[in-house]
């Protein structure tokens, strides 16, 4: 888009933010009783919902292993949620491309060994677009998955990023999404170690690492948000149940 | 019902096996409906509690989730300028949108679920289309009108969800918001659409005429309303109405294996009539309430998901 001051002369981006701030993060757990674990999760204005059924017995049984669980993503966009009326919610190349990056996360850091012969099934569905899709569904199928009670090596951690003007901005939205080339990544919380970078359009090698780095510490910065959702969230089970603390 | 029919063709590949009743379980519920105490302590006239939001994605121009137990939709509602039908040249259009997400039933991821969501949307459509006037939504005659996409999303399945469907578009309706277009030009000149940017001036949908769906399930002798997905799985023949403020029947459909006595169906209608008059009323009331208290303070009282 011609002529949108993605950073203002005073450092300010399209919606106030500083380049390293992330929007306002949201969450919470065990949003439906029905499936084994759930999730809700708002990075500003782009709504994601988390849903995990598993594991249990393969439905599959060419994609079953006899040594791990086989985890199957599927992502679909409600026909609503972006600006111009989407006409089908799932089953487009994108959204398969989206499934299978989020499978690729997923089955590096679930502890699949665990469960042999079964199926993970991990729904993600987006309610409200508006950037950095893929890192917040990353994000709210963590969560789900926490919830759930399958166990992870650690949290999985994704933020978007973007260059502009030479500075790398962090958890880009709708309009930022076209300012330059889109680096999501995702991180095992603690350890720091990346196990997804996806980019899209041009970016120039030199400009690489300070994308990178930036993009670790937004990763960093959504974990500290995630762990506090997890927190109170156990804390206010325990209230619900009684148990003191 | 419809929920029912898909568990028991997928019995042996269905993803999840939480949706099998024992026979034993299937006596207790019948026994309790025959003596109108059911499951979970309600009668057979009553409605599980309602929970209804609007404005939740602000994407659109009007958007709604209901919970009715443990069934949660969304709606959403876009508008957008369009041709209209060249048989209808007066009037807008509207379409019906049904997802049925992998959220609900593992056995909808993919295409599984698309022929429970086109019968959602056929009743939709069949209950929904006939209350709202078409008129309001003409532009130009004959060349620009509004075209309303009612999109619905349904989350959760916890039995009952052609009646929750319906009210959440309801609610969804109330909650639109049509830009106000001014019309410039004319003979001769090129005739241009000026959409206001002003958020507040808009116009609302007129929902007094839309009516409340009633599912009532027969059970043996009796019949009984939102029934939960236990209950569903219990009985096999149904009727579909709806029913508007007024307390006119405005669709009625009966689906199932079993026949129905011609006196029972009078019954029904007249049951139907009560409950629906009653919640469609409440419902709206509601709504009303909800909107009013709101005001300029919208956005930063809409919970959405976050509780």
């Amino acid at each position: 888009m011609a002529g949108v001051e993605y950073l203002s002369p005073e450092g300010l981006r399209v919606d106030g933010r500083r380049p390293p701030e992330l929007r306002k993060v949201q969450a919470r757990l065990g949003v439906f009783q029905q499936s084994d674990g759930s999730a809700y999760l708002e990075h500003g204005n782009t709504k994601v919902l988390a849903t995990v059924n598993g594991p249990h017995e393969s439905t599959n049984w060419s994609r079953a292993s006899n040594d791990s669980a086989f985890v199957n993503c599927q992502f679909s966009m409600a026909t609503f949620s972006t600006g111009e009326r989407r006409r089908r919610p799932k089953g487009d190349k994108r959204s398969t491309e989206m499934s299978h990056f989020m499978q690729d996360t997923f089955e590096k850091a679930i502890l699949t060994h665990l469960y042999p012969r079964s199926q993970i099934d991990i729904y993600v569905q987006i309610l409200q677009a508006d950037g950095g899709h893929l890192a917040a569904c990353i994000n709210a199928a963590s969560l789900a998955v926490m919830n759930a009670g399958i166990p992870m090596k650690d949290l999985v951690c994704a933020c978007s990023t973007t260059l502009v003007e030479e500075t790398a901005i962090l958890d880009v939205n709708y309009l930022e999404e076209s300012a330059g080339p889109l680096i999501t990544m995702a991180v095992l919380a603690q350890s720091g170690s990346i196990i997804l970078t996806q980019m899209e359009r041009r970016l120039h090698m030199d400009h690489l690492p300070a994308l990178l780095e930036a993009g670790a510490k937004g990763c960093k910065d959504v974990s500290v948000l995630m762990n506090g959702f997890l927190r109170s969230h156990v804390t206010d089970q325990l209230a619900i149940q009684g148990i003191p603390q | 019902s419809i929920c029912s029919q898909i568990s028991q063709k997928h019995e042996r590949t269905s993803k999840t096996k939480r949706n099998m009743l024992s026979d034993e379980e299937k006596q207790f519920i019948v026994g309790g409906v025959q003596a109108d105490l059911r499951a979970d302590g309600r009668s057979c006239e009553d409605y599980r509690m309602i929970e209804v939001e609007c404005g939740l994605v602000s994407n659109t121009n009007g958007s709604a989730r209901l919970r009715l137990g443990q069934t949660d939709v969304l709606v959403g509602v876009k508008a957008e300028i369009v041709q209209p039908l060249s048989w209808r040249p007066a009037e807008g259009t509207v379409e019906f949108f049904v997802d049925c997400s992998a959220h609900a039933n593992p056995d909808f991821e993919g295409h599984g679920g698309e022929d429970l969501a086109l019968e959602l949307a056929n009743v939709a459509e069949n209950t929904i289309l006939p209350g709202l006037d078409l008129r309001q939504l003409c532009i130009l005659e004959g060349q620009q009108c509004w075209g309303l996409n009612i999109d619905a999303v349904v989350l959760q399945c916890g039995g009952n969800l052609c009646d929750a469907l319906c009210l959440a578009i309801v609610a969804a309706l109330h909650d639109a918001r049509i830009p106000t277009v001014t019309v410039s030009g004319g003979d001769g000149e090129a005739i241009e659409l000026e959409i206001s940017d002003d958020p507040y001036d808009c116009k609302t949908v007129d929902i007094s005429k839309l009516p409340a769906l009633i599912t009532l399930h027969k059970v043996g002798d009796c019949y009984l309303v939102d029934a939960s997905l236990e209950e569903e799985m219990c009985t096999d023949t149904k009727m579909v109405m709806a029913v508007d403020t007024c307390g006119s029947i405005c669709y009625s459909a009966k689906s199932g294996i079993h026949g129905l006595e011609t006196a029972m169906i009078f019954d029904m209608f007249s049951k139907a009539k009560k409950i629906g008059a009653l919640l469609l009323d409440s419902f709206v009331k509601q709504l009303e309430s909800q909107s009013s208290s709101k005001g300029l303070l919208a956005a930063t009282n809409i919970v959405g998901f976050l509780r």
